[in-house]
């Protein structure tokens, strides 16, 4: 607990009281024995200090594997505030952070942490450590015992061919008021950056003609169903990752998209929530890490 | 580090001025004016963002100050030195501050440099003075771990440090075994007016014009009366036509009869640089390592260069017990030549008495009945000094009277000697000792006669009655009294009142330096005994201070976690209540999500720990009830408050492990 500068503290400490010893000065020894209660009570300070601090409430938006998570919590020190605290993650990777905590103030704290692979990110305790007032020692303590994450699998991108059913797959339900039948294609555009790989004409290009872009006419656009089975792999982990890659381009797209999986089988649908529980039904596939 | 170190610099430098205040009294001016002027520039140079100082002036300015003060102390190496040294370095520490350890390691050399003012003087002033230094110094430590701010939070935070430290101090300081015998420890040599080995005119003169006390005494019972307050310090017993010196013989000591009770007291003596000590006229008995020698006096065997306390049992009514035998040539001595008309006075009463008692008598009329003046100013004697006083001049001081007194003894073959020390004493009104200041000085004579062996004959007082009883200022003419009082006459009432300060200063400094500063170890003993601890030997006192230093802290710790929450407006403390509550739950890992309202939050918890859903309900929906329906009152708030306090959720097994990490 006692920090370097403690331990040089307790040195200077001896120094004086051989100094006062030696030369048998009560007056040394006064001051000498100040100084000391005060070294000995800033212990009960620093411990009283990290009394108060608290987490009022920790979330993490769920980011891809190889990226880094971002823990956002709000800290608060009930007591009466005004030191600095650092606060991080334990574990490896983990950063810590200063922060000035002010009386009756909640305070907002970013920590990162890396995350490798999908799934429910365990991290380990968010502690907070103090040497407040004087430096001479160091109190640790757990602010919470573990901050979760969602880490989706990191998307892959794959050729535009391999994703094969197009509309009215087998087993499509629930019908859809986006779902067009069949697309109206209206025209070739020249190609803009920015528009879907899988609208290029093909065709025309290996002709030599250039990139053109599909046009179609018809509301969002297709209905996909992303099938496990579809993707040309073994690897589960690899599986996923693809099928991430194609719920992101299709959710890109504004397409309507459906996930098939062994066990989990989500509509077609589109926008933030839909994309949010596509991707999370790919992170949590039960995979190596199973119980 | 919230601020940058070198933002610390301005307070680093007050933390070394303040350390540096009790040190001038002995610090060369140059070192203290060249570090001032060092952080001055300094200051400078970081107020206008520049940087501290490139490293090649930090290089000279070090060996600048080295050299000088190698030089101005003469090359000596100690305390001075060295204390001078540590005020460079720390200087030119300053000039080096770039990281967080620099600015500590500065603070660390200013406690030491306000520490050190130990070696060098041991006054209450010092004693108010260097806690203050310490106080600030503390409060620039505390700053460094602070949100950048003001003054006001560090000073109160140190304040509160120190004032929390002091019972450990003290119990600490009673308790710490003391081994040495000294007492007072090492101070600097101060220069003391006093006596010197030679009495001359014009020597108690000089003397009496400094108002500086010279030793305290406390009476352990009555005080005597103030006829007797005579204070006794050395024997002169050979004059040589001008002065008196002390040839070092003193005979033996006679048996004495004593009367009345013996009168017992403490004094504790100014340093004054020589051996002497003073006691009341008779010493009989000194305690300690003192011996009275055979004049009834006192030595010490070093010299008195702190103060020096010792006790003293004396006896005010005496005579001899019987005819002993008596150093007569020593006491009869007097030069060849000189002085012809005191030697045929003298003769004449030898004539006129046939008794020395007599003889004596009509020595003390003789100066009471031929207008002799008391005066600190008498004019200059010529060669027969005794002779131009007694019938020339006819001014003096006491000096001048007992000196020509003990001439005239011997010239009528009485064995006589003259005795320099105190007369009188004053009391100090708010405490329990009376003050003997150096303007009590005074020279008497003693005779010796056959019934009654050595006994004192004071001249001065058959020339001015009134000095003993009425002191020295109204004994002397008006017109010389303000030589005594410099400023009374012009400043008055403020001089009273400033007279009432001093008075209560010395009080206050002599029971700092009584309890303090005396703690000797006979004095720990005594001290502890009467507190029941019986024990001998340093480690069974070493065993009782960690016993006491673990009770102190102990006690601090109650203190610190038996105090409760303050007091507050009833929603506030419901969310107080409320983040408690979620922190409770954070340390378990059920953290709550920053906008989910709480009985979202109930749910999830339900869902993750059935275990808990229990209680977390009962909370929350009283939370609810308290903070959204805005009723409840006192009585709610204390339930939910003692809930949440019984509530001790234990964190689930882990059943994954942090997949965050390789493994």
């Amino acid at each position: 607990m006692p920090t370097r500068y403690g331990w040089a503290y307790l040195v200077m400490l001896t120094a004086m009281l051989v100094g006062s010893i030696n030369y048998g000065n009560n007056f040394g020894f006064l001051l000498t024995f100040l100084l000391g209660g005060v070294g000995l009570v800033s212990t009960l300070h620093t411990w009283r200090n990290l009394s108060g601090v608290m987490l009022v409430s920790g979330k993490a938006l769920p980011v891809f594997a190889g990226e880094p998570a971002v823990f956002e919590i709000v800290v608060r020190d009930c007591r009466a505030g005004g030191q600095t605290v650092e606060i991080g993650l334990e574990g490896a990777g983990a950063e810590f952070r200063k922060v000035d905590l002010h009386a009756d103030q909640n305070r907002r704290v970013r920590l990162k942490m890396a995350a490798r692979q999908r799934g429910r990110m365990i991290t380990g305790p968010c502690v907070a450590t103090t040497v407040h007032p004087l430096g001479l020692f160091r109190r640790r303590r757990c602010l919470a015992e573990h901050l979760e994450c969602l880490v989706y699998p990191a998307p892959q991108r794959s050729e535009p061919t391999a994703f094969a059913a197009n509309g009215g797959g087998a087993g499509s339900e629930g019908a859809d008021e986006n779902r067009s039948g069949s697309e109206d294609f209206q025209g070739l555009n020249a190609y803009r950056p920015g528009d879907p790989l899988q609208r290029i004409s093909w065709k025309a290009s290996s002709r030599g003609q250039g990139l053109y872009t599909k046009d179609f006419t018809g509301a969002r656009g297709e209905i996909r169903i992303l099938a496990w089975d579809a993707v040309a792999e073994t690897d589960i982990e690899r599986k996923l990752s693809i099928l991430c890659g194609q719920v992101l381009d299709a959710d890109r797209n504004r397409d309507a998209y459906g996930l098939e999986l062994p066990g989990r089988v989500i509509a077609p649908g589109g926008g933030e929530a839909h994309r949010h529980r596509c991707l999370t039904a790919l992170a949590l596939f039960p995979g190596i890490e199973s119980s | 580090m919230t601020h940058s170190a070198v933002a610390h610099i301005p307070a680093l430098i007050a933390a070394l001025a303040v350390n540096l205040l009790p040190h001038i009294g002995w610090l060369p001016w140059w070192v203290a004016g060249g570090c001032v002027a060092t952080w001055a520039i300094l200051l400078l140079r970081v107020r206008s963002g520049r940087s501290p100082a490139a490293p090649r002036t930090r290089r000279l300015l070090t060996l600048a100050g080295i050299l000088a003060v190698l030089v101005g102390t003469g090359g000596a190496l100690d305390r001075n030195t060295a204390v001078a040294l540590l005020w460079i370095l720390a200087t030119v520490k300053l000039m080096e501050v770039e990281t967080h350890r620099d600015v500590v390691v500065s603070l660390f050399l200013a406690y030491f440099l306000g520490v050190s003012v130990v070696f060098f003087t041991s006054s209450l002033m010092a004693g108010l003075f260097v806690p203050v230094g310490l106080w600030v110094t503390t409060a620039v430590l505390v700053r460094l771990h602070e949100v950048p701010g003001g003054w006001r939070r560090p000073l109160k935070v140190s304040a509160r440090l120190l004032i929390q430290a002091v019972p450990i101090a003290v119990v600490l300081f009673v308790f710490f075994p003391r081994m040495h015998g000294g007492l007072w420890g090492i101070a600097a040599e101060q220069a003391v007016s006093g006596f010197s080995d030679v009495l001359s005119s014009g020597t108690i003169s000089e003397i009496v014009l400094s108002r500086e006390v010279a030793f305290r005494v406390e009476f352990e019972d009555e005080v005597p009366a103030i006829e007797h307050l005579y204070w006794r310090g050395l024997t002169f017993d050979a004059f040589d036509g001008r002065s008196w010196h002390r040839s070092g013989e003193r005979g033996r000591a006679q048996p004495m009869v004593f009367g009345g009770r013996p009168v017992q007291y403490t004094i504790t003596m100014e340093p004054h640089g020589r051996q002497w000590l003073f006691a009341l006229d008779l010493p009989v008995e000194a305690r300690g390592r003192l011996s009275v020698y055979s004049d009834y006096t006192l030595m010490k065997w070093r010299k008195v260069k702190q103060n020096y306390t010792y006790a003293v049992e004396s006896r005010v009514d005496y005579r001899s017990a019987g005819p002993s035998e008596l150093w007569e040539a020593g006491y009869l001595q007097l030069p060849a030549r000189g002085n012809p008309r005191a030697r045929k006075l003298a003769a004449q009463w030898r004539q006129q008495a046939g008794v020395s008692s007599d003889v004596v008598d009509l020595g003390l009329r003789f100066f009471r009945e031929n207008g002799f003046r008391y005066t600190l100013r008498p004019p200059l004697l010529g060669d027969d000094a005794v002779d131009s006083l007694l019938f020339d001049t006819r001014q003096g001081y006491c000096e001048h009277y007992a000196s020509t007194f003990a001439f005239l003894m011997r010239a009528a073959g009485i064995p006589a000697r003259v005795v320099a020390g105190y007369l009188g004493a004053e009391p100090n009104p708010y405490a329990d000792y009376w003050m003997v200041r150096q303007l009590h000085a005074h020279a008497w004579v003693e005779v010796w006669l056959p019934q009654s062996g050595w006994t004192r004959r004071d001249p001065t007082l058959a020339v001015e009655p009134s000095r003993i009883l009425q002191g020295i200022s109204e004994a002397l003419p008006v017109e010389e009294r303000s030589d005594l009082q410099p400023f009374r006459g012009r400043l008055g009432a403020v001089s009273e009142l400033w007279d009432q300060l001093q008075l209560g200063w010395d009080a206050a400094e002599n029971r700092w330096d009584r309890w303090v500063m005396a703690y000797s170890p006979q004095r720990q003993r005594s001290m502890l005994g009467r507190m029941g601890f019986q024990l001998e030997g340093a480690a069974a006192v070493l065993v009782l201070l960690l016993f006491a230093v673990g009770i102190c802290f102990l006690l601090a710790v109650l203190y610190r976690y038996g105090f409760s929450q303050t007091r507050e407006a009833s929603s506030d403390a419901a969310q107080k209540a409320y983040w408690q509550f979620c922190a409770r739950l954070a340390r378990a890992g059920l953290v709550r999500h920053p906008h989910e309202g709480p009985l979202d939050f109930a749910i999830r918890i339900g869902s993750r720990r059935p275990d808990l859903s229990g209680e977390v309900e009962a909370i929350i929906r009283l939370y609810a009830y308290l903070r959204y329906g805005n009723r409840g009152g006192r009585a709610a708030l204390r339930n939910l408050r003692s809930r949440i306090r019984r509530f001790r959720p234990k964190p689930e097994r882990r059943r994954f492990f942090r997949n965050a990490v390789d493994v």
